[in-house]
């Protein structure tokens, strides 16, 4: 709902506008919800794959700010054994690897695992 | 910012198949990674490659594998390595040099973990190469092989991290042990390669961290298998070789430094290891090369300190090999260290070098290194050889007087040194002994630098060294010295020798000097009875000076007089030591003159030193083989020099020499035994404290009065008088009021021996002996009361009956020869045995009571419960009776006496005698009658009497005035 209340979702006016209004305080916010990722649920997983098909991408260069985060979380879901949800997390890193470059995609990989390591357990 | 040609990448193409950009591992010929893109038609460079999937490599990439390789958990530290295996493998260029030893150093330290799938992996990635199908090693040098190079640069590094515990310090040995452990076949060729890192680890931490024990006693357990130690020996051996051909002379130093401190610190195994020679010979002959370089052609000593030092170490165990073959290299290295040598010695001899003490500091102690070494490789050169010219220079170099003291020190100590190797039986010093020729003024001019030199103990110590190898050269040197004419230089060789002997004591107390050579020691005590005063001062300076070490001035003198056995048989029942093969009498006489002159001129601290110092272990040693020790049964463990000396004065008194050896040996013998007596009688005389002396004397009584009674069976007259006078000495001048003293007289006067001594000498035909035995008794007499008890009248009985006997035979011969010269007895021998007689009758009848009151008697009688007074004064009276009834016998058989010339009879003053016919109780009164008719009936004028006539009447008389009652025997008409 934070979402949808952010992206104007059914207000055409503040759809209009774009994500850029208001990218930057998405990345803000994002770390509170990454961390759910990995303990949630398979139905909540596939929504919340939905969810950054749906808005994440959408962003522009704000995307960055938030980069680190979302992709360690991507990486944790490429453990998944769902292969909807699999898909779902190979379809987003494809898209953010289009998106942020092939250069910036790999270099975020290398420093989470620099950040936090413990993610490829 | 993108490399240059990247330009038309396609942004946004996806690459997220990682396996798409793995590099081939199976195209071993190449080093290029190969890249495939299966989703494009067109291959990207490895350029690309690093661009896009490897950015920030050095700085991201690196850390990240680095940090995933350190992940607390093995997935993830597997991962890591499958994922290097697959994509980053050594060979391939995707990383640099330094980024692949970052990583495979992070890879080893999980070696520590034991994890074998780790381990397994690691293996696999680093050396996996190395391995054939089957497992078995491929033969890959270091030197060909980056991975190899990789691995050893990284191990490099372990050992270049700086340890906080004993945990993180034994860390990097640890994991070099389990990586050899685990891959014995690259031992050979790793070890050689971090052998240096890892010895230079060993050194930094060697001391001084708390740590430092730990990591020691695990570096030793590392390496203690012979295979290791060979490959570390050969890698510094050929880090050194490298170093000096890079001519870089500092890290040579460093490098010598290494091998000086593993050799003395980890290879302990000197024994185990035999072989190790064949490793240090090239290190030791390469070292021995680069001397020259090292001191910048002698420029700067210091910096060739290290390496000497090193070369005398190693020395020290290449001299415990028993092959000693010289090869090429060595050979050479010993050239090129004599040329360095010969020039050091030159630039020294020109004065080259600065003389401010820092700088000559060096310089000196590099000469002196340098001289040793010199000395020592001259074993690898040919013994065949001609000539040295290092020596030539060497000997030049002490003749040089302007030379330095200590320069000229070090000379003569290699000379010194050339002595000792050719002592212990190294041929190849022979040749240059033949070159040194002048030894005896090099020992002269040692000599002259006592006192001279800042460094006395150096100097001592070479004169010590020089007194053990060349004993005859130097005593020679030193007596010349002493022997000079010149008493002002004479003096002054004795306070050189005097000075000499002081500090030889201070600086080496266990060292005796001129053992073997004592006779400059013997010079300098033969001059206490120099004639020049000057002379005899300064030996008794020295004399004075050496209370403290007497040990050495005796020392060689008694060694000498033990030493100088022959063969002796001994029959310790009867007491006879009879040589049977002549011994050099000559020694035994100095030896007790010189002991005498000592005693004399040092009485009291000699007399201390005796009586208070355990005697040397070495002289106890000779004491031991000396036969004739079971007669005197003196010395025993930690006595007393005072017992050594009392048994070789007793036992050179007791020796008679066989008549076989022929008269010149027997005279010379008994001029032995006379200085035996005559220092037996100093020592007695000289024992301090005096109330010792009975104690002293204790020892001697038995020994004496059986070579006493020996003189007598052997007809020694001389002997005869001596040992009694040494037996007199014992009774008057060692005497105490102790209970000792009296048992000393006890034991003599007891001894069954006494008697038998007593009267063959008042018998004897000799009348100075005789006489000698008289006055004895007459000096004796008192003692016979205090210490004879009961006896005394046996003993008087005895000793009028012996000199009665004596003084008819006298009176019968008397004016007349018998068989030579020695049998006349003329008046005087008739007055001394009437002056006897007088003695003995003087005594009990005038003295004796007040001998029993004497206060010191009452004493003795406390002390040793003798008779009281009043029994004694029985004993004495009964004795008075007993002469009193034998007075009359005194002389039978005197007509020597009576026939002289009658007197003419004066107013009524008669005297007559009994004598000449044997008489009995019974017949007594009658036989007196019957003189006094016939014969006696004279009177005598006292101016007219014979001077024997006299004599008797000074004895009878007064005891006729004195006892009336009893004078039966003799009357006065």
């Amino acid at each position: 709902m934070i979402f949808q209340i952010h992206c104007g979702d059914g207000d055409p006016e503040q759809a209009k506008k774009g994500p850029k209004a208001w990218g930057s305080s998405l990345a803000f916010y994002s770390p509170g919800l990454f961390s759910f990722y990995q303990f949630a649920k398979l139905d909540v997983k596939l929504k919340f794959n939905d969810l950054i098909k749906k808005y994440y991408l959408r962003l522009g260069s704000e995307i960055l700010a938030c980069l680190n985060g979302l992709i360690g979380i991507l990486l944790l879901g490429l453990d998944d054994q769902n292969e909807e949800a699999l898909k779902g997390v190979e379809d987003i890193l494809q898209a953010l690897e289009r998106k942020v470059g092939t250069r910036m995609f790999y270099g975020t990989i290398w420093l989470v695992s620099i950040l936090s390591c413990n993610i490829f357990s | 910012m993108i490399p240059s040609g990247l330009e038309s990448f396609p942004i946004g193409k996806v690459y997220l198949n990682q396996d798409a950009y793995k590099v081939s591992n199976t195209e071993a010929d190449t080093n290029e990674p190969r890249v495939s893109n299966v989703d494009s038609e067109k291959s990207i460079t490895s350029d690309e490659l690093l661009y896009h999937f490897y950015p920030q490599k050095s700085s991201l990439v690196v850390n990240a594998l680095i940090q995933c390789l350190q992940d607390e958990y093995v997935f993830t530290q597997r991962c890591a390595f499958d994922f290097l295996s697959s994509h980053m493998p050594l060979k391939s260029d995707l990383l640099s040099f330094n980024e692949k030893v970052c990583l495979v150093e992070a890879g080893c330290c999980l070696l520590l973990k034991k994890n074998d799938s780790i381990i397994r992996r690691l293996y696999s990635w680093v050396i996996g190469h190395i391995k054939d199908k089957e497992g078995s090693d491929v033969f890959i040098s270091v030197k060909n092989d980056v991975a190899l190079q990789v691995f050893v640069k990284s191990m490099h590094n372990l050992f270049r991290g700086v340890p906080k515990d004993a945990k993180s310090a034994n860390a990097p040995l640890q994991i070099v042990k389990t990586i050899f452990e685990d891959n014995e076949g690259l031992t050979d060729r790793l070890l050689p390669e971090i052998a240096s890192v890892m010895v230079r680890y060993l050194e930094t931490y060697k001391s001084g961290y708390e740590f430092s024990e730990e990591l020691t006693s695990f570096g030793r357990k590392f390496l203690s298998s012979e295979k290791q130690l060979v490959l570390i020996w050969q890698a510094l051996g050929s880090e050194l070789s490298e170093l000096m051909v890079e001519e870089n002379y500092k890290k040579v130093l460093q490098t010598i430094n290494l091998i000086k401190f593993f050799l003395t610190s980890y290879d302990s195994t000197k024994e185990k290891f035999a072989s190790k020679s064949k490793y240090l010979k090239p290190i030791f002959a390469r070292i021995l090369m680069s001397m020259s370089s090292l001191s910048n052609n002698l420029v700067i000593m210091e910096n060739t300190i290290p390496a000497l030092r090193l070369i005398s170490e190693i020395l020290v165990i290449l001299e415990k090999e028993a092959q000693l073959e010289s090869f090429g290299l060595m050979a050479e290295g010993v050239k090129k260290f004599v040329t360095f040598y010969v020039q050091f010695l030159s630039l020294i001899m020109e004065g080259k070098y600065e003389k401010d003490e820092e700088s000559w500091k060096y310089v000196e102690e590099a000469f002196s290194l340098a001289t040793r070494n010199v000395v020592a490789i001259q074993v690898y050169v040919d013994s065949d050889r001609e000539g040295a010219d290092w020596l030539n220079r060497l000997v030049q170099c002490i003749e040089e007087p302007k030379m330095p003291g200590e320069v000229t020190l070090i000379c003569i100590e290699g000379i010194i040194s050339i002595y000792e190797k050719l002592a212990s039986g190294i041929s190849a010093y022979r040749c240059l002994q033949a070159c040194i020729q002048k030894e005896g003024e090099i020992i002269a001019k040692l000599w002259d630098m006592i006192g001279q030199s800042p460094n006395d103990r150096k100097v001592v110590e070479l004169i010590k060294r020089a007194d053990f190898i060349m004993p005859v050269v130097l005593s020679s040197c030193v007596i010349n010295k002493l022997l000079d004419d010149h008493p002002p230089r004479k003096v002054d060789a004795m306070n050189r020798f005097a000075l000499f002997w002081k500090l030889a004591a201070e600086y080496f107390p266990l060292f005796v000097p001129f053992v073997s050579e004592p006779l400059c020691l013997f010079h300098m005590i033969d001059f206490l009875n120099h004639d020049h005063p000057l002379v005899r001062h300064s030996s008794k300076s020295w004399l004075a000076e050496s209370t403290r070490h007497l040990d050495r001035i005796l020392d060689p003198i008694i060694s000498r007089l033990l030493k100088n056995s022959c063969e002796e048989t001994c029959n310790k029942e009867v007491g006879q030591l009879v040589y049977t093969s002549p011994y050099d009498t000559r020694i035994a006489i100095d030896a007790f003159k010189r002991l005498r002159s000592i005693l004399i001129n040092n009485k009291t601290d000699l007399t201390n030193f005796m009586m208070n110092t355990p005697v040397n272990q070495d002289l106890v040693e000779l004491y031991r083989k000396e036969k004739s020790r079971q007669m005197f049964d003196l010395l025993r463990e930690r006595d007393t020099y005072l017992q050594l000396l009392l048994f070789l004065s007793l036992k050179f008194i007791r020796g008679q020499a066989a008549e076989k050896l022929g008269p010149q040996f027997v005279t010379e013998n008994a001029a032995v035994n006379a200085c035996g007596c005559e220092f037996l009688e100093l020592i007695l005389t000289n024992v301090e404290p005096s109330e010792r002396a009975p104690e002293v004397a204790a020892w001697v009584i038995k020994p004496l009065l059986l070579g006493l009674q020996n003189t007598f069976v052997c007809k020694d007259s001389v002997m005869q008088v001596e040992i009694l006078k040494l037996v007199r000495h014992i009774q008057f001048k060692c005497a105490t009021q102790s209970r000792l003293y009296a048992e000393n007289c006890i034991a003599i006067f007891g001894d069954p021996l006494y008697m038998g001594i007593i009267q063959s000498g008042l018998e004897s035909d000799l009348s100075y002996v005789r006489s000698s035995y008289i006055s004895y008794v007459k000096a004796t007499l008192p003692l016979y009361t205090d210490f004879l008890g009961e006896n005394i009248e046996f003993m008087i009985n005895h000793i009028m009956k012996y000199l009665s006997n004596n003084l008819a035979k006298c009176s019968a011969v008397s004016g007349s020869k018998v068989e030579g010269e020695k049998c006349i007895a003329n008046e005087n021998d008739i007055l001394q045995i009437l002056g006897g007689v007088k003695a003995v009758i003087h005594h009990y009848f005038f003295e004796a009571d007040a001998e029993l009151e004497r206060e010191d008697r009452i004493a003795l009688q406390k002390l040793m419960n003798m008779p009281s007074g009043k029994k004694a004064r029985v004993c004495v009276d009964r004795t008075r009776m007993s002469i009193l009834e034998n007075i009359g016998g005194l002389f039978i058989n005197c007509q020597r006496i009576w026939k002289q010339p009658k007197p003419k009879v004066i107013k009524n003053f008669k005297l007559t005698h009994i004598g000449v016919l044997p008489f009995t109780n019974q017949n007594y009164s009658d036989t007196l009658d019957m003189y006094y008719k016939e014969q006696f009936s004279f009177a005598l004028i006292e101016k007219e009497f014979t001077s024997y006539q006299q004599g008797i009447i000074a004895i009878v008389l007064p005891i006729i005035q004195r006892h009336p009652g009893n004078s039966e025997a003799v009357t006065i008409a």
